[in-house]
């Protein structure tokens, strides 16, 4: 899978944004087998294994 | 271990494959779990607390859910993905939808506090969840225990930052987020998707210093790798996976990049690094975490963090022998933040319910509120008008325009 640290200099993004590694929907979803999202999925990029950041406090 | 039936509570949202693995699997095994999806309350969900008498009394009722006031207590409660409200604010005034968010959200943490009864196992103390959510935090207290870490900034001050990348110019440095994050463009086969890891980083990469002071991050020393370690802690019962990261171009900064195909094997922790595991388990108040840590060519181990509520079971997909469900199930049961392991052979194993898990979460979308990941963002220039061309899975509802279609009551 071609994934790739895009450079964003057209763009004011944050540092975040820009370390981002780039790819396709199409990509991903071959790379992983499964649809991107896909609640079966224990772990891939799209299923972080680490916590949800959910904003809320708790 | 106990010989009764527990009953277990699990807080969470409908597409959890953790949770509905594990609840299936304790109902397999004769035993009582209730799984609460947060989301559904107010407009699927009621709730009450009711105290007098020196009694505090609480039920939940709703699609699926029936815990009654004054019902039999739970051994164990897992907060698994405790979901906040999901108001539908399209129903209200709008003067009246700050108020009523407030209200359900400040409700229902104080539900959360008293659906513990005492001597029951909380997984994990709320009060221990919130404190390891601060990595500052995590990474102070696993020095005074004893634990190695990478020297860390954490910063918005360009001058810092650009100071602590100078000092690391010689063996490196990387970046990570606090949280994962992960940016969509829509939902077209050719539509961008932008995942951010850890990543390698010199000063050239920063943006311009007044862009750099709007997100503060985490910035570390690289740390040479032999291979890394995810270790899942119960109780006082751990299970380590060895990963290869760096076999692979893909994995070497982060192996959460590997896509599913990181070769890992079991393994095992020296006395003196699970010693200061279990003081810092001790330290952040947790009974539950799974463990980050780089080994060394050297064989030193360096630890990177500890996830309150990380994912256990692809682990178990990866080497079936780390026989993750069945020692979580075992925790729970046991109900005790002393559990050193189960003390039969597993009975129960992943591969056996993904099929049945992926069936119940399936009817379970169709009942209850659904809840997005909230590490997910639009990557459209204007993303307040995104809604109108993208999939309802494809990006983080818009809470402004696209009201969750399992809201309304049928």
């Amino acid at each position: 899978m071609k994934i790739e640290k895009k450079e964003l200099h057209e763009t004011k993004r944050i540092l975040g944004r820009r370390l981002a590694r780039e790819t396709t929907r199409e990509e991903l979803e071959q790379a992983t087998g499964a649809r991107i999202h896909d609640p079966t999925q224990t772990m891939t990029m799209s299923q972080p294994p680490d916590d949800d950041p959910d904003p809320w406090p708790l | 271990m106990r010989e009764a039936m527990t009953r277990a509570l699990i807080l969470t949202f409908p597409e959890d494959i953790h949770a509905t693995e594990v609840a299936l699997a304790l109902g397999d095994m004769g035993h009582e779990a209730v799984l609460w999806y947060g989301a559904d309350f107010p407009s699927r969900q009621t709730a009450s607390i009711r105290i007098e008498g020196g009694e505090v009394r609480w039920e939940a009722r709703g699609e699926g859910l029936d815990v009654p006031l004054g019902g039999p207590p739970f051994d164990v409660v897992w907060f698994r993905r405790p979901s906040p409200p999901d108001l539908p604010e399209e129903e209200l005034h709008p003067g009246d939808r700050k108020m009523a968010r407030q209200e359900c959200e400040t409700f229902i943490e104080g539900l959360w506090r008293v659906v513990v009864p005492p001597g029951a196992l909380e997984v994990n103390p709320l009060d221990g969840r919130l404190r390891a959510r601060s990595k500052a935090i995590q990474l102070r207290e696993a020095q005074t225990a004893g634990l190695r870490i990478p020297p860390t900034l954490m910063s918005n001050d360009p001058e810092r930052i650009r100071e602590f990348l100078g000092e690391q110019a010689r063996d490196g440095a990387i970046y990570k987020p606090f949280f994962p994050a992960q940016w969509e463009s829509g939902p077209e086969p050719e539509d961008r998707v932008a995942l951010l890891v850890t990543t390698e980083l010199t000063a050239d990469d920063l943006p311009e210093n007044d862009m750099v002071r709007l997100t503060p991050g985490i910035f570390q020393a690289k740390v040479p790798k032999s291979h890394e370690l995810r270790v899942t802690w119960m109780g006082r019962h751990a299970v380590t996976a060895v990963l290869r990261s760096q076999a692979s171009e893909a994995t070497r900064v982060d192996w959460r990049a590997g896509q599913g195909d990181l070769p890992m094997e079991a393994g095992d922790l020296p006395v003196e690094v699970r010693r200061g595991c279990q003081e810092l388990m001790e330290r952040l108040g947790l009974v539950f975490g799974c463990f980050d840590f780089v080994v060394t060519p050297e064989g030193e181990h360096v630890f990177l963090e500890v996830n309150p509520m990380g994912q256990f079971l692809w682990k178990e997909e990866g080497v079936p022998e780390l026989t993750l469900l069945d020692d979580f199930c075992a925790f729970l049961i046991e109900a005790s933040p002393d559990f050193a392991g189960p003390r039969e052979p597993a009975r129960v194993h992943h591969g056996d319910y993904t099929e049945r898990a992926r069936e119940f979460m399936e009817r379970a979308a169709e009942r209850h509120v659904r809840r997005f990941p909230s590490f997910l963002y639009s990557d459209l220039p204007d993303s307040s008008g995104a809604s109108a061309d993208r999939e309802e899975d494809a990006l983080p509802p818009d809470p402004q325009s696209s009201p969750s279609p399992n809201r309304r009551l049928p």
